[in-house]
């Protein structure tokens, strides 16, 4: 468990230094997607000055929503940024380098890739949960559900990938599935009702990423808590089974490629 | 109703007729045609706005079209202020020059990437500025005055609300204001563009053969 720990951290930190080799703009990137987040909010924040609330959800809600939402997407893309990429690699035969170290080649290859810009996502959710903080308990509980809200992002993207294995030529419905990820999870929740809040809570899990976690914040719910933890376990577990199973199917593309592993 | 429905249209059609240029140059840069292209006798950016201004002088006829059709059916009527033929040419015009300040913006966004790498944080920002202060998703009418005065001293303001006004007020005084607003930024975008162009070439360091 050490050494996969260990093999892991080199891992990211190779990712992280290859992204940041160019000091500059490795932190214009980060400063500019700050920004853009901040710029995002600011909509909501001139909606909030016309109207006290949006079917129940008022502007703490919002900030808390859009802190983890970009706390997990930053976390996601800074540590498992490969995952969006997964589908190219196993039609082009891309995992063959990963394939050959004794690892898991789902996290391995994951974990290849770091998109700096992940920091500035994750900048900007600490300044939105920064005003919306009120007790040392809502400190642990954004942590925690950015912690499970990136576990399911990531869960969520292998997903969408590994459709990859039994039909190709869906490179898009992938990129797809996460765009509709990241809006379910950036609107208040109470706007999905019927079918909707059904596929947020199954197939498109955007509502144990966000909405979830602001209500059980708000009503300091333990289930719910508990709730979302579980989620998280259960869909990196469903992710991995069904990659292991789609791996079967990989055909290597003889691809001759220099990697570093340790 | 109506009204914002066409407003709405307007200004999707800026965003949506407009080429990312930005990727083309950003693909360029990786695949190496942009060393290779650098050093022949041509300007680059210029190249990148024509081939791009082409592209959106061919696609907005069938954008336009399809859009006004869809738009007609869900408001039911022409607004007001688009219902002469002559304020729909206006119209039409505004958007395209929007769209092709648009596109002298996202070159500028792209040659960036010689310095940046990846320009998608720069892109989105920009984006989310065309968004926020142009009054895409909320009208600026709605706006607090504070933000509403900064919002009018950026071009993004010109590029959607000055332009798509004319759906709401029909061809006034503040819609050629923003028409003559807009041709002073493309200059500055111009201007911009060959800077960079000149800052590229004197750092950029050829090798191999």
């Amino acid at each position: 468990m050490k050494n996969i720990v260990a093999w892991y951290a080199t891992l990211v930190m190779t990712s992280f230094r290859s992204a940041a080799s160019r000091r500059l703009a490795f932190l214009f990137s980060v400063l500019m997607m700050v920004i853009n987040n901040l710029l995002y909010f600011l909509t909501w924040w001139i909606i909030y000055q016309k109207v006290p609330s949006i079917g129940g959800w008022e502007f703490r809600d919002m900030q808390l929503l859009f802190g983890i939402s970009a706390c997990s997407f930053g976390l996601c893309s800074l540590f498992f940024n490969g995952s969006r990429t997964l589908s190219e690699e196993i039609l082009q035969g891309g995992l063959d380098t990963f394939l050959m170290a004794p690892r898991n080649v789902m996290f391995s290859a994951s974990s290849s890739r770091c998109d700096i810009t992940g920091l500035g996502d994750i900048i900007s959710g600490i300044i939105l949960f920064s005003f919306a903080i009120h007790s040392p308990t809502d400190i642990v509980l954004c942590t925690l559900f950015s912690l499970t809200g990136a576990i399911i992002q990531f869960a969520s993207v292998v997903l969408f990938h590994s459709i990859a294995f039994w039909i190709s030529g869906l490179r898009e419905v992938s990129d797809l599935g996460l765009s509709v990820l990241l809006i379910l999870q950036s609107q208040p929740g109470s706007l999905f009702t019927g079918m909707v809040r059904i596929i947020m809570f199954t197939i498109i899990p955007a509502g144990f990423v966000a909405t979830l976690p602001v209500q059980v914040i708000r009503t300091l719910d333990p289930v719910g808590a508990l709730l979302a933890v579980v989620a998280a376990i259960g869909y990196l577990v469903i992710a991995s089974r069904i990659f292991s199973r789609g791996l079967l199917r990989y055909e290597s593309g003889s691809r001759i490629e220099l990697g570093a592993h340790r | 109703m109506p009204q914002l429905l066409w407003y709405l249209l307007m200004t999707e059609l800026v965003v949506m007729a407009t080429p990312r240029v930005y990727r083309d140059i950003e693909r360029d840069l990786n695949d190496g045609t942009f060393a290779v292209l650098m050093q022949k006798p041509l300007n680059y950016g210029a190249m990148r706005v024509a081939e791009s201004l082409g592209f959106l002088f061919g696609r907005f006829p069938a954008f336009a079209a399809i859009g006004g059709i869809g738009t007609l059916i869900f408001a039911g009527e022409v607004t007001a202020g688009l219902r002469s033929p002559l304020a729909m040419g206006i119209g039409c015009l505004l958007v395209l020059l929007s769209a092709s300040v648009m596109t002298i913006s996202y070159t500028v966004i792209g040659l960036c990437s010689v310095f940046l790498r990846d320009t998608r944080a720069l892109s989105m920002v920009w984006d989310k500025g065309v968004w926020l202060f142009g009054g895409m998703m909320v009208p600026l009418v709605l706006y607090p005055p504070w933000l509403q005065e900064i919002a009018s001293w950026t071009p993004f303001y010109h590029i959607l609300f000055g332009v798509a006004q004319i759906a709401l007020d029909g061809v006034t005084l503040a819609c050629i204001h923003s028409a003559l607003t807009l041709f002073e930024w493309s200059g500055v975008g111009i201007v911009l563009i060959e800077l960079l162009q000149r800052k590229i070439k004197s750092d950029i360091i050829g090798e191999g053969g």
